[in-house]
């Protein structure tokens, strides 16, 4: 099969480059070596990018995430796009263009030979015969993957196998099916159906309850098994309604205005119905009408006696409280009284007023005395008397004013007052008498009227109302006795009407839950019910076609991780006795087992053990370079891509190991072409002493705004392509 | 990549009937270009997708016979 070989590429603005590089490769070796950060890793992620775009930008594995979140486009170019070409050793010449759009999108060109250019994607994978899967298990080795082999962490490990075996994406998708679990999606649905068994139970166990309750109540009053049925309700609502129509016949009464049901659904409105018909009935009774009318003829009458008879107590009491008023007087003979009671105090007034002229003069003498010194001998300027200090004046006036001429006038004055009073207050009690006694008086007639009017005739004045009322009482009380038994015998026929709504109720609820009961027992020969048992199925099979896909895939990623292995078996243990040279246990094993895989050594004597108790981390490595490098090799490929990429591949490798794969590099230049990319410096020199004709790089300088310097590394008589 | 057939065929004893594996077919094929679309939570949405219609139907019959028996 010719297999294609990579020429060269052109990147400018791809990840750290910011300007147009081109690279050419050689055949069968091109080492790109530099410090970490400088470029190198780059231009072999270019040639990926290239053939996949996003594609493999959106790669992740594991913990390990080299393009999570990858930059492809830098900031400062312009542009972004990586050019490859490649060459067939039958000399058919790809080109291929990847121009970046968008973190998710970017635009392909490629075209063989002079041919017309196209954008198809397929087309470029066809023409090679590559997929991402089979360019990353075969084509690349990442040091992701090494790294993920390396580390302690079983799901990490058994991912990185996936990927040397191109059987990540199955892989994922068998992960991503066995996420989910379908038996508990079915057990849920189950637990609702459950749920809804239990309801039907329940329910059919309540109508039971309510028929063999309301039952022995209706058997209880006679009524026959076999009538307690739907039909059996309509009928009792029809015989109900019959005997109300014949007992308001036979009073004369007009029909109920409601009709009897047409089956069981009616029945509630006419058991609703029913006490209003009931009621009407027993209002319009005539019998019951009297008695009403009676009874509250009566309960007037006894109201009008109790109230006439003590309205009677209080016009007496009135009287009496009148009559034994002490002043016996008249009131003309009060108001004399009273006027000559207040005439005494006037004559009291003219005194004290002449006494109080005196008084000025006195007053006028005093404010005299009051403007001389207090102890001065002075004649009094009134009377002439003499020998006398101011101050004794003074208190000699103010005597003569007060206690000897005005004191015992203004003490009589007010004994005629209180007189006056006492006189006023006694007539005014008297007239209050009197005008209770003529207010009672006028309530015992409005009594006597209201009575009157209730017996319908005037009172002669030699009547005594209470006993007419007694006698209107009893004539009362005895009609009302006289229809006492009609009465029960009416009202026993009402509440045997009343009775029997309820036990209609009772009918209608025996009926209907027998409805119920056949509705419920006959739900599973439902349509909705055989509908629910068809998604149900169809849930079920569903959960089932999951399972069986989860169990396909499972079986599949098993199979084809057995296949893919069983065919560089050999190869993957030759390749790793050349890069430990372990005597113990020279070869390896890796096989599928359960979820993951079984890696083992294999001993001289070709027994096995478990080889990660017994690998380090430079044995691991190999291991994963034993893996990748049988794989990338191996006849049975199936693409045209004859390259071998091998980023920063001596991780943890000392210098014996280095240099065996160096010889297992040059092995494999027989076959491919190889790409090395390297930071170690170790063993860049080791394939510089390859003899394999081969380019060399060296990726240095690198710088935010003019991205790597690449020049050729090594003396040019090394670069023979 | 592996290709349905092949992850049917290890399973092909299991299969009940045609009309399954169509099914399956079907359910694959969905479930891959989900998984194309969004590699992590393609096929967990595109499956859950599907239960979430199939347990609506299944809601629905059962509010359906609750509704029927008059009961609920």
């Amino acid at each position: 099969m010719p297999l294609f070989k990579l020429t060269k590429i052109g990147i400018q603005g791809f990840r750290g480059f910011t300007k147009l590089q081109e690279i050419a490769f050689g055949t069968p070796l091109t080492l790109i070596h530099g410090g970490n950060r400088q470029g190198k890793s780059s231009i072999v992620n270019a040639i990926e990018w290239c053939l996949f775009g996003a594609e493999v930008a959106a790669m992740k594995y594991g913990d390990i995430r080299e393009r999570d979140a990858w930059e492809v486009k830098n900031a400062v170019s312009p542009v972004c796009y990586v050019e490859c070409i490649f060459q067939s050793e039958d000399g058919r010449i790809v080109t291929a263009k990847r121009t970046y759009k968008t973190a998710r999108t970017s635009e392909l060109s490629h075209r063989l030979d002079n041919g017309p250019a196209s954008t198809d994607e397929k087309q470029l994978h066809s023409l090679l015969r590559i997929s991402a899967a089979d360019y990353l298990s075969s084509i690349h080795l990442h040091p992701e993957v090494i790294r993920s082999l390396i580390i302690a962490k079983p799901k990490d490990r058994k991912e990185a196998i996936d990927r040397l075996l191109g059987l990540s994406e199955l892989r994922d998708t068998l992960n991503a099916f066995a996420a989910e679990k379908p038996a508990q999606w079915t057990a849920a649905l189950d637990q609702s159906l459950q749920g809804l068994d239990v309801a039907l139970t329940t329910a059919l166990s309540e109508k039971k309850r309510i028929i063999q309750t309301e039952s022995s109540e209706l058997l209880s009053k006679g009524i026959l098994q076999s009538a307690l049925t739907a039909e059996g309700a309509q009928e009792y609502a029809n015989k109900i309604l019959s005997d109300l129509n014949e007992f308001a016949s036979s009073y004369q009464l007009s029909a109920p205005s409601i009709g009897s049901p047409a089956d069981l659904s009616g029945v509630p409105k006419f058991v609703t119905e029913l006490p209003s018909a009931i009621h009407k009935l027993r209002n319009e009774h005539p019998v019951l009408a009297d008695q009403g009318r009676f009874l509250i003829q009566k309960s007037t009458l006894e109201g009008l006696k109790v109230g006439y008879v003590s309205q009677r107590t209080a016009a007496s009491d009135a009287e009496t409280a009148f009559a034994n008023y002490a002043d016996k007087r008249t009131t003309d003979q009060q108001d004399d009284g009273i006027a000559a009671a207040k005439a005494e105090v006037a004559k009291a007034d003219a005194e004290m007023r002449e006494v109080s002229k005196n008084a000025t003069i006195l007053d006028s003498t005093l404010l005299f005395f009051e403007n001389r010194m207090a102890g001065e001998l002075m004649t009094c300027p009134v009377c002439g008397e003499t020998s006398r200090t101011v101050q004794e004046w003074r208190a000699h006036i103010q005597h003569e004013i007060e206690d000897k001429n005005l004191s015992p006038l203004k003490a009589r004055k007010q004994g005629f007052l209180n007189q006056v009073a006492t006189l006023e207050k006694q007539k005014e009690e008297k007239r209050l008498l009197q005008n209770t006694v003529a207010s009672e008086k006028l309530k015992l007639s409005a009594s006597v009227a209201g009575i009157e009017k209730a017996i319908g005739r005037s009172l002669l004045p030699s009547d005594d109302p209470s006993a007419v009322l007694n006698v209107e009482i009893t004539r009362l009380s005895d009609a009302i006795a006289g229809l006492q038994q009609q009465v029960s015998n009416i009202n026993s026929s009402f509440d045997r009407f009343q009775r029997a709504v309820l036990d209609l109720d009772r009918f209608h609820r025996i009926g209907k839950a027998q409805q119920e009961m056949a509705k419920i027992e006959a739900i599973h020969d439902d349509d909705g019910y055989k509908q629910l048992k068809l998604i149900r199925k169809e849930c079920e099979q569903y959960a089932d076609d999951v399972e069986l896909l989860i169990d396909g895939l499972k079986n599949t990623v098993t199979a084809e991780a057995e296949k893919r292995l069983a065919g560089v078996q050999a190869a993957i243990s030759s390749t790793f006795t050349n890069l430990t040279n372990r005597a113990d246990f020279p070869g390896l094993k890796v096989s599928p087992a359960g979820d993951g895989y079984s890696i083992e050594l294999v001993s001289a004597s070709g027994t096995t053990r478990p080889a990660l108790p017994l690998l380090n981390h430079a044995d691991l490595n190999c291991a994963a370079l034993s893996i990748f490098l049988a794989l990338a090799s191996s006849a049975q490929i199936s693409h045209e891509v004859g390259i071998v990429i091998l980023d920063d591949s001596s991780q943890s490798l000392d210098a014996p190991c280095k240099k065996s794969l160096c010889s297992v590099l040059s092995l494999l230049c027989e076959a491919r072409q190889v790409i090395v990319a390297t930071a170690d410096d170790d063993l860049r020199d080791k394939v510089m002493q390859m003899t394999k004709a081969k380019i060399a790089y060296i990726v240095k300088d690198w710088s935010p705004t003019g991205g790597p310097t690449i020049e050729v590394d090594g003396p040019a008589a090394l670069h023979a392509f | 990549m592996v290709t349905i057939d092949e992850i049917l065929q290890s399973v092909r004893s299991r299969i009940r009937s045609p009309e399954q594996e169509v099914r399956i077919h079907a359910l694959y094929q969905r479930a891959h270009a989900a998984f194309e679309t969004d590699r992590s939570q393609g096929i967990k949405q595109a499956l859950q997708s599907d239960w979430a219609l199939l347990k609506t139907k299944f809601d629905r019959a059962i509010q359906q016979v609750k509704k029927e028996t008059g009961l609920f």
